[in-house]
């Protein structure tokens, strides 16, 4: 069953590069829904439920950080898995995210291999037949290796 | 592949040159020519700047004073231990200076969207290509100048157009990077406040 995405970064050409990255991977997507900064993804989150976000750090008004503590906090959006796809480099800051429960972390730039991995967990795959792979099992499984 | 020849610490500038042509390779599919044609004064050109600063992290000052419990330290540093227990961590701070042409930057955004230049969604993406190449580009910078041990915090990048065209060769305090790519003269130019 397709999946719907929320895309959340301030660069307009970063979302649609993520996004047609994602289409490429096979990933078994639905809508993918976008907001370019923290507080435009809350307001997407009231009108639609999805399977996974991938967000950026550096935003203004409310960036990752704050979106992400913000999220956790919320009994409604706590288990939304969050992806951070960030040029972050510095090891405290990834393992503070993954210490605050992110899903997973992509370093900018990316290759579509790496989109695919960590959310194949999350999405499954269209071409994989008979393998839906975005069950809870997996994305546990699954959580260690993504930071 | 050029370098300008200033008074730039060569690790520095050799570290710039190479994050500026591996991310234009690997965020764009970009690369640089050999041949540098001189820029074109009648292009409209874009200034974009990027500031990082950050402090040596929690993590990496615990370790050190591990580190010089277990007496790693030198004598003559070891009689000196207040000073550096007392002494504010190191900050460090710099801002990255990105100067291309309007169609300079009209190319990177069809290339990270994979669309033709032509297509006017290039061209309405073209600053915002830019200044994502910016914050990519000074991401990976300081983790290659400062290591992954310290956190940085980046500000939003902010483009302008310049009233005319930059001279690329004027000295200034910056180490600079220049680099002709597709027939665009580009140039990255570094100014740490360390």
């Amino acid at each position: 069953m397709s999946q719907d995405v929320l895309i959340v970064d301030d660069s307009a050409t970063i979302r649609q590069m993520v996004k047609k990255t994602m289409r490429m991977a096979g990933l078994d997507l639905g809508t993918v829904f976008e907001a370019s900064n923290g507080i435009q993804a809350l307001a997407q989150l009231k009108d639609h439920a999805v399977a996974a976000m991938l967000v950026d750090i550096n935003m203004p008004t409310m960036n990752g950080i704050q979106l992400l503590t913000r999220m956790k906090s919320n009994p409604r959006l706590r288990n939304i898995p969050i992806v951070i796809v960030s040029t972050e480099g510095s090891k405290e800051r990834i393992e503070q995210l993954e210490g605050s429960g992110a899903f997973g972390y992509i370093r900018k730039p990316f290759q579509p291999e790496q989109l695919r991995d960590v959310l194949k967990p999350l999405l499954g795959v269209k071409d994989d037949a008979g393998s839906e792979d975005g069950n809870a099992d997996d994305a546990d499984d699954a959580d260690d290796d993504l930071f | 592949m050029m370098q300008d020849q200033k008074t730039a610490t060569p690790t520095t500038l050799t570290t710039l040159t190479t994050i500026f042509s591996d991310v234009l390779a690997n965020l764009a599919f970009m690369f640089t020519d050999e041949e540098r044609p001189e820029p074109s004064t009648g292009d409209l050109w874009l200034e974009t700047t990027i500031t990082y600063s950050g402090q040596r992290s929690a993590i990496n000052d615990r370790q050190s004073a591990e580190w010089v419990r277990e007496g790693n330290l030198a004598p003559a540093a070891q009689s000196a231990p207040s000073r550096r227990e007392s002494a504010p961590s190191r900050d460090r701070e710099g801002t990255l200076r990105f100067r291309c042409s309007s169609d300079f930057s009209i190319l990177l955004a069809a290339n990270l969207l994979g669309i033709d230049p032509q297509d006017e969604d290039a061209e309405a993406k073209a600053k915002d290509a830019v200044k994502e190449f910016m914050n990519i580009i000074c991401g990976q910078l300081v983790t290659a100048i400062h290591g992954s041990n310290e956190v940085f915090d980046l500000t939003i990048p902010q483009i302008r157009e310049l009233p005319e065209a930059p001279n690329l060769g004027a000295s200034d305090d910056s180490e600079s990077s220049t680099l002709c790519v597709d027939g665009h003269v580009i140039q990255l130019a570094l100014t740490t406040g360390d």
